[in-house]
C-alpha cells in the first residue's frame, strides 16, 4: 500500500513546474523511454497505414513461391500458401494494438468499479468483492482465460473479452485501498454534508483523486496484454488460422521449423512492442516512485 | 506460534479458495456454453440419444444450478474430470500420463530461472549502474518481453539446428527405450534403475526447454531480487556488519541476501505458475510430451474437457506451490515464529 499512496503522492507533486523540470532530467537519464516511445508511434502508424503501405494483400497466395526465403520481392519471405509475411506483419499490427488496448480498458474500467464500490461500500459488499478478487488472483490468469476463451469459442473478440474479465484484480486492490484513504478527507465528508448523493461522491468527488495509479498501472500492463494476447493467439484460442495475426502466425510457423522466416518475423514483432512498452513502463516507474529510484 | 499450528492454520486458509476454484471451473464449464453438451462430447455423440441421455444424467443437467455444482464437486473428488474428446480417454488417465514429464520440465525450469534470476538480482544489486548491472537489466527485459515461445525457437535453432551441441527435441534419443516406470520422470527412473547412460540422455533433453523456461521466468525474478536487495543494502544493519570489520562477501551474502529473501521467494512461487503456462507454449515446439503439449492440442483442436481438466490441475498446482511457499516463510521470517 505504501508504494501506491508515494506513487500517488509524487504525482500531485509531479504537477509543480520543479517536478516538471525533474521529469525531463529522468527522460534524459532514461533514453530507454525514448527510444520506446519512437517503437510504439512506429508501430501504431503501421497499423493505421498498413493498407497502404503493404505490398500486397495479407491474404494473397501466390503458391509458386511458398516458402520463399528473405529475398527482394518478399523482404521476410513467404509462408506455406506464398503469402507475403512482409504484409502480413504489418498488418497484424492492426490486430495486436487494438486487442492489447481493448483487454486493458476493459479490465482496468472493470476493476477500478468494483474496487471503487468495494471500498467505498464497505462491510459486506466490501467483503464478498473483495473474496472474489483474492479468488481470481489464486490462479495464474492466462490459464483462467484459456478455459473461458475455449468455452465462449475461439475468434479475437472472445480472446479479447476472456483477458478482461481476468484484468481486473489488480485494479480492484489498489483502487479499494486508495478510495479507503480519500474516503477519510475532509473533503469528502464536506460534500455529503453539502447534501451529495452516494454515487456522486464515489464517482465525481473520490474517484478522481485516486484514478492516476490506476492509469499507469495500466501503461505498465500493456505490454502484458499484448503478449498474453498473442499467447492465447498461439494456442489456437484466438483468430482464425490464415488470420496475419502475429501468435497466430508463430504458431503456424512451428510446423515449418527449418523456414525460420515464417516464425521469426511476427514473433520479434511481438517482442519489439511489448519491448518497447515495457521500457516505457519501466522509466515510468523509476521517474514516479521515488523509493525505487533509491532517494 | 510453533511449527504445526502455522501450518494448519494456513492449510485451512487454502480450504476455501480451493473450493472457490472449483465453483470458478464449474460456472466456465456449465454457465458460460450456451449448451454443455454441445463442447463436451464429441460430435459424432450428439446424434446419439443414449450418449446425451448418460451424460445429462452423469453431471446431472436436468437438477439446479447448485445440485449440480455438487454432482461435479462429487465427480471431481473422485477424479472424474470428464472424456477428453480427442484422445476419447478419461482425462484423468490422459493427466496422469502427460503429468510426471511437465513436473520434470517445470522442476529443471524453476532451478536454472531462480539460479539465473537471483544471481542476476544479485550482481545487480551490488553493482548498480556499472555495465553488469546494465547487461543483468537487458537480459531480465528480454526474458519479460520476449514470448516464451520465440525464445523456444530460437535456442531451439541456435543450439540444436546449427551449432549442434544440445539435444533434440522428446524426452529420449530415438534409439532409446524410457527406463522402468516408477515415478514418470525419466531422470528419477534412470537412477533407480542405475542406468547412467538413459539419465544423461534424458538429462541432456531437458536442457534446451529448461533453459528456456528459466530464461523466461528469471527477468521477474532478477528484478525483485534487484530491488530487494537494495532496499537491504541501504539499512543500518549493513553499514554495522561492516563497521566490525565483516568480509563484504560476507556482509551481502548472509546479512543482505538472507534478508531480502522474502519477497525473492514469493515471487519464485508466484512464477511457477508463468512456468506451468510457459510450459503449455513450449512443449510443442521441443516435442515434449506433457501436460502443455497435452493442453495445446487441446486447445487447438477445442477439446473442451481436456482443457477444463488442465487449467483446474494447473490452478490446485499453482495453490499447491504458494502454499509450500507459505510454510518456507515460517523458516526465512523470524517475527511469525514470535507472532
Amino acid at each position: 500500500m505504501s508504494s501506491i499512496s508515494s506513487i500517488s503522492s509524487s504525482i500531485q507533486e509531479f504537477e509543480s513546474p520543479s517536478r516538471a523540470q525533474t521529469v525531463l532530467h529522468h527522460l534524459r537519464r532514461n533514453p530507454l523511454v525514448l527510444v520506446g516511445i519512437i517503437i510504439v508511434i512506429i508501430w501504431v502508424l503501421v497499423a493505421f497505414t498498413a493498407t497502404n503501405i503493404a505490398p500486397v494483400d495479407p491474404l494473397h497466395q501466390d503458391l509458386a513461391d511458398r516458402f520463399s526465403p528473405p529475398n527482394a520481392k518478399y523482404p521476410f519471405g513467404a509462408d506455406e500458401l506464398g503469402r507475403d509475411i512482409f504484409s502480413r506483419v504489418l498488418w497484424g499490427a492492426r490486430i495486436t494494438i487494438p486487442a492489447g488496448l481493448a483487454v486493458i480498458i476493459m479490465g482496468s474500467t472493470l476493476g477500478v468499479v468494483i474496487g471503487a464500490v468495494a471500498g467505498y461500500a464497505g462491510y459486506l459488499i466490501d467483503e464478498s468483492l473483495m473474496r472474489l478478487t483474492e479468488l481470481f488472483m489464486a490462479f495464474p490468469f492466462i490459464i483462467l482465460a484459456m478455459a473461458v476463451t475455449a468455452a465462449l469459442g475461439p475468434d479475437i473478440r472472445n480472446a479479447v473479452l476472456a483477458l478482461a474479465v481476468v484484468w481486473w484484480p489488480r485494479y480492484a486492490r489498489i483502487l479499494r485501498g486508495l478510495v479507503l484513504e480519500v474516503k477519510a478527507q475532509e473533503y469528502v465528508e464536506a460534500a455529503r454534508s453539502a447534501g451529495a448523493g452516494g454515487a456522486y461522491i464515489l464517482f465525481r468527488t473520490i474517484l478522481p483523486n485516486c484514478i492516476a495509479p490506476a492509469v499507469i498501472l495500466s501503461t505498465l500492463d500493456i505490454g502484458t496484454a499484448i503478449i498474453s494476447f498473442a499467447a492465447l493467439s498461439f494456442i489456437g484460442l484466438g483468430p482464425e488460422p490464415s488470420s496475419p495475426e502475429w501468435g497466430r502466425m508463430v504458431s503456424i510457423g512451428i510446423d515449418f521449423f527449418d523456414q525460420w522466416w515464417m516464425w521469426l518475423f511476427p514473433g520479434l514483432a511481438i517482442a519489439s512492442l511489448v519491448m518497447a512498452f515495457n521500457f516505457i513502463g519501466d522509466g515510468l516507474r523509476d521517474i514516479l516512485d521515488p523509493r525505487l529510484r533509491g532517494e | 506460534m510453533n511449527f504445526f499450528q502455522y501450518f494448519f492454520r494456513r492449510l485451512i486458509l487454502i480450504v476455501p479458495i480451493l473450493l472457490g476454484i472449483t465453483i470458478v471451473a464449474f460456472l466456465i464449464a456449465n454457465a458460460i456454453p450456451a449448451d454443455p453438451i454441445n463442447v463436451n462430447l464429441p460430435q459424432n455423440a450428439l446424434g446419439n440419444e443414449e450418449m446425451v441421455e448418460a451424460f445429462r444424467k452423469k453431471w446431472g443437467l436436468d437438477k439446479p444450478l447448485h445440485e449440480q455444482y455438487l454432482t461435479y464437486l462429487g465427480n471431481l473428488i473422485q477424479g472424474d474430470m470428464g472424456t477428453s474428446i480427442k484422445t476419447r480417454k478419461p482425462v484423468r488417465d490422459d493427466i496422469a500420463r502427460f503429468l510426471p514429464a511437465t513436473i520434470e520440465l517445470a522442476t529443471m525450469g524453476i532451478v536454472v530461472g531462480a539460479a539465473l534470476g537471483v544471481t542476476l538480482g544479485l550482481i545487480s544489486a551490488v553493482w548498480k549502474d556499472s555495465l553488469a548491472d546494465y547487461i543483468s537489466r537487458i537480459i531480465a527485459l528480454v526474458g519479460v518481453s520476449f514470448p516464451v515461445f520465440l525464445i523456444a525457437l530460437i535456442f531451439l535453432t541456435v543450439f540444436y539446428s546449427h551449432l549442434r551441441i544440445a539435444a533434440g527435441p522428446g524426452r529420449l534419443d530415438f534409439i532409446m527405450r524410457p527406463p522402468p516406470t516408477v515415478t514418470g520422470m525419466f531422470t528419477i527412473d534412470a537412477l533407480l534403475a542405475g542406468d547412467w547412460k538413459t539419465f544423461n540422455n534424458a538429462f541432456a533433453h531437458l536442457v534446451l526447454p529448461a533453459a528456456t523456461l528459466g530464461l523466461y521466468i528469471s527477468g521477474i525474478i532478477s528484478r525483485i531480487t534487484r530491488s530487494s536487495l537494495l532496499e537491504v543494502l541501504n539499512q543500518d544493519y549493513m553499514r554495522t556488519a561492516r563497521a566490525k570489520g565483516l568480509r563484504e562477501r560476507y556482509v551481502i551474502g548472509f546479512h543482505g541476501m538472507r534478508n531480502s529473501l522474502i519477497p525473492v521467494v514469493t515471487v519464485i512461487g508466484l512464477s511457477y505458475g508463468n512456468l506451468l503456462v510457459g510450459s503449455i507454449l513450449i512443449e510443442s515446439i521441443f516435442a515434449y510430451p506433457g501436460i502443455g503439449r497435452y493442453m495445446f492440442r487441446a486447445s487447438t483442436s477445442q477439446d473442451f474437457p481436456a482443457i477444463m481438466g488442465v487449467s483446474l490441475l494447473i490452478a490446485f498446482i499453482y495453490v499447491g506451490v504458494n502454499f509450500v511457499v507459505d510454510i518456507l516463510y515460517f523458516f526465512l521470517d523470524p517475527r511469525i515464529r514470535v507472532a
